[in-house]
């Protein structure tokens, strides 16, 4: 039935460079519509990367990267169906701007040139305001808010324009539990309304209860399918090391690495020889 | 105390000063937000290569430098951007080649030029019709362009990326911007000099970030605080009799100092931990 659509995001052999380094090699990636896919890997695995790639925001060396059938930086007017929030974290909260303004910005590809934010543009934020329950917030300055406020609003400011493709890059960093958990069933919600998203992670365990499709990556593609057929010894080994392997908990897959593992940074607030991710 | 705007020259010194204090506020704003002060204050000294070409040609030095700084910040982003290297070294090696081009075109000359140090350090009293028709035209230029790409100014100097993203194009309006921050420092020349006038740039915009939580509030504060400082500055240094362009930096430090020890900005950080509210970051 999916194969009847179009897809919305086709990588085919793509290679991309990251400071004088192979940051992606031969990835050959399809994403159909309605698709809640998880780009996990390690730090530095090119995740990020490859979002960036799709976005267009990166060169790519060789391959072809296809957004909506047509190269990400030729999409014009079709980028309003591209949602995109970025690593929360890598944001300056310091900067004089008010949470409304923030998300007033999502919709400055539709509102064009010399044109002022009117009346519809103002409704459009507020309702999408509405919806992420911080109607309240409209006018702080962005740095007054908490973790969890803030990622709202960059969510917020990603679906104002109502898109079809949604990116988040990293969305649980800097965030607790309860917050990264509700973001999740949110995301799930968005994801029963129809919207295809696409979201970079580490946390593999959490991400896996949510997400119908996986990719794995390190630098290269590993595995893709949904989370059963891919989170197993094999793949996990070849992302994160020989010495990685998968033991389950219930149906929450975890990875246990061994103490001196030198492949991932040790998550804060663990203890003992496990780490689990 | 007002019988001195009588006079023609200082009419003009008046009108001058009022309007640099504006634009230079407005586009400080920018160079403060995007972390440019550095860029700015390269392309001052590039405009002595500029200013010196002018002398070199016989033509109005003014319109040299603006030819001089415009090719000086496109070589920045364009090094920048293109090259393997950061922003701050490729102003680095532009700020310091532009001023010695500048030096050896002076050298060759055979005379020292008088008026070389007005425009070093700057004389307001001395602007002609001329200069103030150029700084006017300049400065409608640049706050037009401002006023057309308000939303998408601000959009790039927030995040760039989405910006991108959103199909804004950032790498145009980075180069835009460069080319306003250009045009601001030469028409501002004038009035606060070459060695001056990334000052005056600078701390208006500053000072108004203490107490700014919007953007438009910023720009606001930005605006009165340059015009208090080139104006007020000019009165002082006109009834002391000293030289304009040093009193007006000094009197727009002043007001910073005031502004940092009274900033909102302090307080609510102390409020935080007192509170122990930590924030993210």
């Amino acid at each position: 039935m999916q194969e009847e659509k179009e897809p919305q995001v086709e990588l085919e052999h793509v290679y991309v460079s990251y400071q004088n380094a192979i940051a992606l090699e031969d990835i050959s990636l399809t994403i159909w519509p309605g698709q809640f896919l998880a780009v996990i890997g390690p730090n530095g695995s090119g995740k990020t990367t490859l979002l960036r790639t799709i976005l267009g925001l990166m060169p790519v060396l060789q391959g072809t990267v296809r957004v909506f059938g047509r190269p990400p930086r030729a999409l014009g007017k079709l980028r309003q169906y591209i949602g995109y929030v970025p690593q929360i974290t890598k944001i300056d909260y310091s900067f004089p701007i008010t949470v409304s303004n923030v998300v007033l910005m999502g919709l400055i590809g539709q509102m064009g040139l010399f044109h002022m934010a009117g009346k519809r543009e103002r409704e459009q934020v507020g309702r999408a305001l509405e919806e992420m329950d911080i109607a309240d917030l409209a006018r702080r300055q962005i740095g007054e808010l908490s973790g969890g406020q803030r990622q709202r609003v960059f969510l917020a400011r990603a679906l104002v324009s109502e898109p079809k493709l949604l990116f988040l890059d990293e969305p649980t960093t800097g965030v607790d539990t309860t917050t990264s958990s509700s973001l999740y069933e949110f995301l799930l919600q968005l994801h029963q309304e129809g919207i295809t998203i696409v979201l970079v992670s580490h946390d593999i365990g959490v991400v896996a209860e949510y997400v119908d499709q996986i990719a794995c990556m390190n630098r290269r593609l590993i595995a893709h399918g949904r989370p059963q057929e891919v989170l197993n010894g094999e793949v996990l080994s070849c992302m994160y090391g020989p010495e990685a392997g998968l033991v389950a908990h219930g149906q929450v897959p975890h990875i246990v690495l061994p103490l001196h593992s030198q492949v991932m940074k040790p998550s804060v607030g663990r203890k003992g020889g496990e780490h689990h991710v | 105390m007002f019988d001195i705007l009588h006079y023609a020259f200082m009419q003009r010194a008046l009108l001058a000063s009022a309007l640099i204090g504006i634009v230079c506020a407005v586009i400080g704003v920018y160079v403060v937000l995007k972390g440019f002060s550095f860029i700015s204050a390269g392309l001052a000294h590039a405009s002595f290569g500029g200013v010196a070409v002018g002398f070199l040609l016989g033509i109005n030095p003014i319109l040299s430098a603006v030819v001089f700084v415009l090719l000086t910040a496109w070589g920045i982003g364009w090094s920048s951007k293109r090259g393997q290297i950061k922003e701050d070294t490729a102003v680095g090696i532009f700020f310091a080649a532009t001023m010695a081009f500048g030096v050896l075109i002076i050298g060759l000359l055979h005379s020292y030029n008088i008026d070389l140090f007005g425009y070093l350090f700057g004389s307001v009293l001395a602007v002609s019709r001329q200069d103030l028709w150029m700084s006017g035209g300049m400065s409608i230029i640049v706050l037009t362009t401002v006023f057309l790409f308000y939303k998408e100014l601000l959009f790039i100097t927030f995040d760039p990326e989405m910006a991108a993203v959103a199909g804004v194009p950032a790498t145009a309006l980075y180069y835009l911007l460069l080319s306003l921050i250009a045009l601001t420092i030469v028409l501002s020349l004038r009035v606060v000099g070459i060695i001056l006038v990334s000052a005056l740039v600078i701390i208006p915009a500053a000072t108004a970030y203490q107490f700014s939580n919007t953007f438009s509030k910023m720009m606001g504060y930005a605006i009165v605080v340059g015009l208090i400082s080139t104006t007020g500055g000019l009165f002082l240094s006109y009834y002391f009799d000293i030289a304009s362009g040093a009193t007006i930096v000094l009197t727009a430090t002043a007001l910073f100092f005031v502004a940092a020890l009274f900033s909102p900005k302090g307080r609510r950080r102390k409020e935080l931990i007192s509170n122990k509210i930590v924030p993210y970051r």
